[in-house]
C-alpha cells in the first residue's frame, strides 16, 4: 500500500533528523573551538567587504510599486510637460519688498538658473505679467532685476497680487511671503542627487537667512534628506539603547553577569554579516532597514536567554563544573526548539517579501537574512563562548519549584487565574476578540511620505506653513490628450478644460490649480481693459491664436504641448493621508467622465499619486504575508507532532495578539503604513517562539508525567523565566522605537511591543489551558524510540497498526521501567491498568494459600497482561514481576481516552484491539469454566 | 628742386594713402558704427519674411510676415510688422514710431480686438516679441548717440577679418529700460556689415546670439543677409528668419502705412 510505504520512508527520514542532530549542531562550537572561531572570523572579514558597498536610499521609487500602472503615463507626462520634482523656496518677511531683500532674491534666482540639474526657475523675476494700465498694455516679466524706486516696487507688488498666475503660487495673499519654485530633472542613476541638490540650495540660502524672518526649502530633496537624517538618528540611538535594555533584562532575570556579554557578541556579528550581505546584494539602508540592528539585538537575545537559562540549569545539576557538559545539556534541552523558532521568526520576516512596495520587500529580505545569520552565529558562537567562559553558578530556582522573584509573582498569579478562572479567562478573551475584531474594521491605509514623520517634525510644520500661505508642496498633473493637432486651440476644447479645472477647484480639497486657461483668461481680461467679466476662455479660435502670441514657449510649456494636442493642469495640494487623497481622486475621475467626450483622454499622474496608490497594496500585502506565515507555521507544527490538531492549537494563542493589534490600530486610529504593515507577520513569527517552547517542554514532560494538568504546570514553570524575560525585553526593546523621528517606526514599535505583551498573556493563560486537553508527541521522539519491532508488531494490542502508530501510542501512554524482581502487579491488591511488555521479560506468578509461588508464564515484548484492569480497579489474581530490566506500557480507560482524544485513528484501532483481547480473555475464561465444570 | 618736390609729393601721396588705410585700422567704435549705418541704412525698405520658431524639444512653429521701414523727414524711422500666416495670426501688427528725445511709441494690433491698437508700455521694449527670440528693441535701429561703443581687437573668422565692438547704453533712460547691459558686435571689415551679435542681460550674462548669413550685395555698398538666425541659449529657443523678397522702393512703403488707421481699418492685410 503506497501510504504505508510513504510513512515508512518518512519515518526513516525522520530518524535522520532527530534530536541528536540538533544536539550535534549545538555542541559543534564547544567541541571544535578552533574551527568555529576561524569560521566566524572569516565570514566577518568577508562581510567587511560588503559593508563598504552599502548604500543609503531614501528615494521615492522605493515607495512605489514597480507594477504600478501609472508609470508609463507618468513618464509620458514628464516628457511632455517637464518634471514634477519641484523644490519650493519659501521666503517671508514683514518688509519683504525692501530693495535690499529683492536684490538678494534676484541674486538667488540667477544663481539657481546656473545649477546644472535645474530645468526651470519660476519666480517673480520670471513670471509673465500682463496688465492693462489705463489702456496701455504691459506684457513681460514682472521683474527682471530688483527695482530700487519705491513707487516702482509698489506698482510691481500690486501687479503681482493682481495676477492669477502669481497669487498663492509665488506670492501670498498678504504679499509678505514669496516663493521661488525650482524644478529639477533628477538623474535617476545618481543616488546622491537629492542630498547634493539639497545641500547646494542650503548653501545658497545661507546668506539670506539673516535677512528674512522665515526662510526654508521644501520638496522631494528635503524630504529625502529628512528621511535620511531620521534613519541615521534611529540607527545611532536605538541600537545602543536596545543593547542596554537587553543587557539589563538578562542581568535582572538570569542573575548572571558574564552572560550579559554574550548577546553583544552574537548581535554584533549578526549585524555585521547582515550589512555585509546587504552591501553585496544591493539592498540599501532605508528607514525600515535602519531598525534591523535594533531588532537583531532584541530578538537575537531571546535565543541567548533560552540557551543561558538551560545552561545554568545544567551547571546547577553538576557536582563539579564541567562547562562542556552543561553545554551538552543545553543543546539537548533547547537545541531543537531554538532551531525551529529561529526558522519561524525568520520566516515571519520573510513573508513580507510578497509586498510590491520595494521598501517593504527590501526590509523583508534583509531582516530575514539577519535572523538566519543570528541563528548561525548563535549556534556556533554561544556554545564556543559558554564552554570557555560560561558562568559557573546558577542562581535560578529549580525547574519543578515555582520560580522566585518577579517571575515567581507572575507565574503564581498566572497559575491561580488559569486554575480557578480558566473558563472566565476564555470568555473574557473571546469577548475582547470580538470587540477588537470590530474595531479592526476601521483601520485605514496610508502611504504618504509626509505622514512618515512625527507631527512635530520641522518638515511637517514647514509643509503646513507653506500650504497655509501659498499652496501645498504635493503636486500632480491632470493631462488631457487629443489625437487632433491644435485641438487645444479650439475654444470648445478649452472650455472643457475650463470646466475640468473648475470641477477640481470646486472639490475644495486642493490648494491651487494652474493651466493654460489661466493664461488665456488673463490676456482676455487685460485686453478688455481689466474687465473681470472677461476673465474666461475666449470664444473664438482667432482670439485664442492671437492671445497665445503674448506668451513665449517657455511661459506655457508646462501647460500645453507645442502641437497643442495635450494640455496639463498642475494641481497643488497638501493632503498627506492616502485614504483621503485616493477618495478625492476617485471622485475626480467620475467627474471627468461626465465632462469629457471620449476623444479627450484624461490622465492623472504624479509620483505623489503612485506612492499613495501603493498604500492600497499594503493591506493585501499584509494579509498575504500573514496567511503565508500561518500556513507555514501550521505545517511545521503539524509535521513535528504528526498532528494537525497540534498545528491548529499552536496558532490560537498567537492569533489572539494579532486580532488585538488590529483592534488597537482601529481603536486609536493608527493607520496601516509601511511600518505597521510589516508588524503583524513579524510579531506572530516571534510570539510563536514562546508557544513552541511551551509545547515542546510540555511534550517532553508528558512522557514522564501522566497527569496532563501537572505536566502543563511543570512546563509553564520551567519555561516561565525565559518566556517572561524574553517577552518583556522584547516589549521594551520594541518600545524604544517610539522615540524615532518617524511616526511609522514608532507605531511599529508600539504595536510590536503591545503584541509581545498580549502574546505573553496568551501563552501564559491560554496555551496551558489548551495544551492540557491533549497529549502531544514530537515526531523525533517517535523516530528516536527504540522498540522491538517484530515482537510489538505481533502484539495483540498493536494488531493492524503501523510501526509509527505503535511508537506514537507508546509515547502517548505511560511507559515505566522496572528492574529485576521489581513488582509490577501485586496479587490481592486493587489496581487498574492494562500492561504490555515493551522490552525485557516478566513472570506471572500465583501465590497459593500456603504462600508458595507458582509461575504461570513468562511474558516477553508485545505480550499483554492485566488487561481486565483496563476498565477499572479490580482485585488482582496474580503477581507480575520483572525478570530483568523491563519496560512496560500501562493503559487505563480514562488516561487513554484523554490522551488519545485527538488521535481518533489510533484510539479506534486500540479500542478495537483491546476489545478483541478482552473478548478472547472472556472466551478463555468461559472455556476454563466449562472445562472445570466438565471436570467437576 | 622740382625733383625734390616731386619726391616729397610722391612720398606724401604714398604716405597719405597708406594713412588712409591706416586710418581704417584706427577707426573708433563709433566711427565704425557710423560707417556701417552709412552703408547699410536705407530710408525705405520692404521685406517679406518667413520665420521658424524652434523650442527646446525641437517642435517648430512657422510664420510669415511683412516688414515695412520708412525714414521720416525728421530723420526718425517708422516700422510696421504685419503677420499674414498662419491664418490664426493674420493681421496681427506692430507699429513703432521712433523718437529722438523721448520714448519710442509702440502699438500692438490684434484683429480680434476690433478697431483699436493697444499701446505698449514703455518698459516693455525689452520683452520678447510675439514668442520670437527678438525683443521689441531688437527690431528697430539703435540711436547711436545713446550708446558707447568700445572697439576691441579684430578677429578673423572663416578667413575674414572682423571688427569687434562692445556696445553699451549710455543714455540714462535707455539704461533703465533696455534688456541688455551690453552687446558685442562682429562687423565684417571689408563690407562693414554686422554679421554677428552677442546679447548680454542686465546682469551681464550671455543670453543669445544673432547671426546674419547668405550675404548679398543688393545695391552699391549696401548688403543684406538672406538668413538671420537667433540662437537663444538662455531660453533654449531658436528663431530663424529667411527673407523671401525685398524692395527699397519708396512706393512700397508709403507714409500712410505707418498710421494707426492703416492698420485698424484692416487695409494692412489686403
Amino acid at each position: 500500500m503506497p501510504i504505508t510505504r510513504m510513512k515508512e520512508i518518512g519515518e526513516k527520514a525522520l530518524a535522520l533528523v532527530d534530536v541528536s542532530l540538533a544536539e550535534d549542531a549545538f555542541t559543534f562550537g564547544s567541541r571544535y573551538k578552533l574551527v568555529t572561531f576561524v569560521f566566524l572570523v572569516s565570514v566577518s572579514l568577508l562581510s567587511f567587504g560588503g559593508l563598504a558597498l552599502l548604500k543609503i536610499d531614501t528615494s521615492y521609487e522605493s515607495l512605489i510599486s514597480k507594477n504600478d500602472v501609472g508609470w508609463p503615463a507618468y513618464e509620458q507626462t514628464v516628457k511632455d510637460f517637464g518634471s514634477d520634482n519641484t523644490t519650493i523656496l519659501f521666503l517671508r518677511d514683514e518688509n519683504l519688498w525692501a530693495p535690499e531683500r529683492l536684490r538678494l532674491v534676484e541674486e538667488l534666482v540667477y544663481a539657481l538658473r546656473d545649477l546644472k540639474p535645474v530645468e526651470k526657475v519660476e519666480s517673480l523675476f520670471s513670471i509673465t505679467n500682463i496688465r492693462d494700465k489705463e489702456g496701455i498694455l504691459e506684457s513681460g516679466p514682472l521683474m527682471d532685476i530688483a527695482p530700487e524706486d519705491p513707487e516702482e516696487i509698489e506698482a510691481i507688488r500690486n501687479d503681482a497680487l493682481y495676477s492669477p498666475l502669481v497669487r498663492r503660487n509665488l506670492l501670498s495673499d498678504d504679499g509678505k511671503t514669496m516663493a521661488v519654485n525650482v524644478t529639477v530633472r533628477r538623474d535617476l542613476t545618481d543616488p546622491d542627487f537629492n542630498r547634493d541638490f539639497y545641500g547646494q540650495i542650503e548653501e545658497m540660502l545661507g546668506p539670506l537667512r539673516g535677512n528674512f524672518q522665515k526662510i526654508f526649502q521644501i520638496g522631494p530633496p528635503r524630504l529625502n534628506v529628512s528621511i535620511e537624517h531620521g534613519m541615521i538618528a534611529d540607527l545611532k540611538f536605538l541600537t545602543p539603547v536596545n543593547f542596554a535594555i537587553v543587557t539589563i533584562s538578562i542581568l535582572l532575570f538570569l542573575r548572571t553577569f558574564w552572560a550579559a556579554g554574550i548577546p553583544a557578541v552574537t548581535s554584533g556579528l549578526s549585524i555585521l554579516w547582515t550589512f555585509g550581505f546587504m552591501g553585496y546584494v544591493g539592498i540599501p539602508i532605508t528607514l525600515l532597514t535602519a531598525i534591523i540592528p535594533a531588532l537583531v539585538i532584541v530578538i537575537g537575545s531571546t535565543e541567548d536567554t533560552h540557551m543561558l537559562t538551560t545552561y545554568l540549569h545544567g551547571v546547577d545539576g553538576q557536582k563539579e563544573l564541567d562547562r562542556e557538559e552543561a553545554v551538552g545539556y543545553m543543546a539537548r534541552q533547547v537545541g531543537l526548539p531554538l532551531i525551529i523558532t529561529a526558522w519561524t521568526t525568520g520566516f515571519g520576516f520573510f513573508t513580507n517579501s510578497v509586498s510590491v512596495v520595494p521598501l517593504i520587500r527590501d526590509f523583508a529580505f534583509a531582516s530575514s537574512f539577519a535572523m538566519m545569520a543570528n541563528m548561525v552565529v548563535t549556534i556556533t558562537a554561544v556554545p564556543l563562548l559558554l564552554s570557555i567562559i560560561g558562568p559557573s553558578r546558577c542562581d535560578l530556582a529549580h525547574s519543578h519549584d515555582v520560580p522566585s522573584g518577579l517571575t515567581g509573582i507572575i507565574v503564581g498569579w498566572v497559575e491561580i487565574v488559569g486554575h480557578r478562572y480558566g473558563k472566565q479567562v476564555i470568555i473574557v478573551t473571546a469577548i475582547l476578540m470580538i470587540f477588537l475584531g470590530l474595531q479592526a474594521l476601521n483601520v485605514r491605509v496610508s502611504n504618504d511620505p509626509l505622514s512618515y514623520f512625527q507631527k512635530n517634525n520641522p518638515l511637517v510644520k514647514d509643509a503646513n506653513v507653506l500650504s497655509g500661505e501659498l499652496s501645498g508642496m504635493q503636486i500632480f498633473y491632470l493631462t488631457l490628450r487629443s489625437e487632433e493637432p491644435n485641438a487645444f486651440r479650439e475654444p470648445e476644447n478649452l472650455k472643457r478644460l475650463e470646466r475640468v479645472q473648475r470641477f477640481i477647484d470646486d472639490q475644495g480639497v486642493y490648494d491651487r490649480t494652474i493651466s493654460l486657461v489661466d493664461h488665456l483668461s488673463l490676456v482676455n481680461r487685460e485686453l478688455h481693459n481689466g474687465d473681470p467679466e472677461f476673465f474666461r476662455v475666449p470664444t473664438t479660435r482667432r482670439e485664442v491664436d492671437e492671445y497665445l502670441l503674448m506668451f513665449q514657449r517657455g511661459d506655457i510649456e508646462r501647460y500645453v504641448t507645442a502641437d497643442y494636442r495635450s494640455v496639463n493642469i498642475v494641481v497643488r495640494h497638501s493632503m498627506s493621508d492616502s485614504h483621503e487623497l485616493n477618495k478625492n481622486l476617485k471622485l475626480l475621475e467620475v467627474g471627468l467622465e461626465n465632462i469629457l467626450p471620449p476623444e479627450l483622454k484624461p490622465d492623472i499622474s504624479g509620483e505623489n499619486l503612485m506612492i499613495n496608490r501603493a498604500a492600497e497594496t499594503l493591506f493585501s500585502g499584509q494579509v498575504d504575508s500573514l496567511m503565508l506565515l500561518i500556513a507555514m507555521i501550521f505545517m511545521i507544527i503539524a509535521a513535528l507532532y504528526a498532528s494537525p490538531l497540534a498545528g491548529l492549537l499552536s496558532m490560537v494563542p498567537n492569533l489572539i495578539p494579532v486580532l488585538f493589534c488590529f483592534g488597537v490600530m482601529g481603536l486609536f486610529g493608527i493607520p496601516l503604513n509601511p511600518g505597521t504593515a510589516t508588524v503583524m507577520a513579524i510579531a506572530v513569527g516571534i510570539a510563536i517562539d514562546d508557544t513552541i517552547h511551551l509545547m515542546m517542554r510540555y511534550a517532553s514532560t508528558c512522557r514522564k508525567e501522566p497527569d496532563q494538568f501537572q505536566a502543563s504546570l511543570v512546563a509553564v514553570r520551567t519555561e516561565a523565566v525565559p518566556i517572561i524575560a524574553t517577552s518583556i525585553s522584547l516589549a521594551l526593546g520594541f518600545s524604544t522605537l517610539i522615540s524615532s523621528d518617524f511616526a511609522i517606526v514608532s507605531q511599529f514599535g508600539v504595536l510590536a511591543a503591545a503584541t509581545m505583551v498580549f502574546a505573553l498573556l496568551a501563552d501564559l493563560l491560554v496555551t496551558p489551558v489548551l495544551l492540557r486537553q491533549i497529549r502531544i508527541v514530537g515526531v523525533w521522539d517517535v523516530a528516536a524510540l527504540n522498540i522491538n519491532k517484530e515482537a510489538l508488531l505481533k502484539s495483540p494490542l498493536f494488531r493492524d497498526m503501523s510501526v509509527f502508530k505503535i511508537k506514537k501510542t507508546i509515547l502517548l501512554s505511560r511507559a515505566q521501567e522496572f528492574i529485576t524482581d521489581e513488582m509490577i502487579i501485586e496479587q490481592g491488591t486493587q489496581t487498574k491498568n492494562m500492561y504490555v511488555v515493551l522490552t525485557g521479560k516478566v513472570e506471572v506468578v500465583v501465590r497459593s494459600g500456603e504462600g508458595k509461588e507458582v509461575q504461570l508464564c513468562v511474558l516477553g515484548p508485545g505480550e499483554v497482561f492485566g488487561e481486565v484492569g483496563f476498565a477499572g480497579e479490580i482485585l488482582r489474581t496474580a503477581t507480575v514481576r520483572a525478570v530483568d530490566t523491563t519496560h512496560v506500557m500501562s493503559l487505563d480507560y480514562e488516561m487513554t481516552r484523554k490522551a488519545l482524544r485527538f488521535y481518533p485513528h489510533i484510539a479506534s484501532q486500540l479500542y478495537h484491539n483491546i476489545s478483541y483481547i478482552l473478548s478472547a480473555r472472556l472466551a478463555q475464561a468461559n472455556h476454563r469454566l466449562e472445562t472445570s465444570e466438565n471436570i467437576s | 628742386m622740382l625733383l625734390h618736390r616731386i619726391v616729397i609729393a610722391v612720398f606724401s601721396v604714398i604716405f597719405l594713402s597708406s594713412a588712409n588705410v591706416g586710418h581704417a585700422e584706427e577707426m573708433s567704435g563709433r566711427q565704425i558704427m557710423d560707417e556701417v549705418a552709412d552703408r547699410q541704412e536705407r530710408p525705405y525698405e520692404y521685406e517679406v519674411q518667413s520665420m521658424v520658431l524652434t523650442d527646446k524639444g525641437g517642435s517648430t512653429e512657422k510664420r510669415q510676415l511683412r516688414r515695412y521701414v520708412r525714414k521720416g523727414e525728421d530723420g526718425n524711422f517708422k516700422y510696421l510688422i504685419v503677420f499674414h500666416d498662419p491664418v490664426g495670426v493674420r493681421g496681427v501688427a506692430l507699429l513703432t514710431w521712433q523718437n529722438k528725445d523721448k520714448d519710442d511709441d509702440q502699438f500692438l494690433y490684434l484683429p480680434s480686438m476690433g478697431k483699436q491698437m493697444k499701446r505698449i508700455a514703455k518698459g516693455g521694449k525689452r520683452n520678447y516679441f510675439m514668442g520670437t527670440d527678438f525683443s521689441f528693441e531688437d527690431l528697430i535701429l539703435e540711436s547711436r548717440d545713446k550708446f558707447r561703443y568700445t572697439k576691441l581687437p579684430n578677429e578673423t573668422i572663416d578667413g575674414q577679418e572682423h571688427f569687434v565692438i562692445d556696445a553699451e547704453p549710455e543714455d540714462k533712460e535707455l539704461r533703465a529700460t533696455t534688456g541688455y547691459k551690453s552687446r558685442r558686435l562682429w562687423i565684417r571689415k571689408d563690407i562693414f556689415f554686422i554679421v554677428r551679435i552677442d546679447y548680454f542681460d542686465r546682469r551681464g550674462r550671455y543670453i543669445k546670439r544673432q547671426i546674419s548669413e547668405e550675404l548679398k550685395q543688393v545695391d552699391g555698398k549696401t548688403w543684406r543677409a538672406e538668413k538671420i538666425t537667433v540662437d537663444n541659449e538662455m531660453e533654449k529657443h531658436k528663431t530663424a528668419v529667411e527673407i523671401s523678397s525685398r524692395s527699397f522702393a519708396e512706393t512700397d512703403v508709403p507714409s500712410e502705412n505707418f498710421r494707426q488707421r492703416f492698420v485698424t481699418s484692416g487695409k494692412h492685410i489686403r
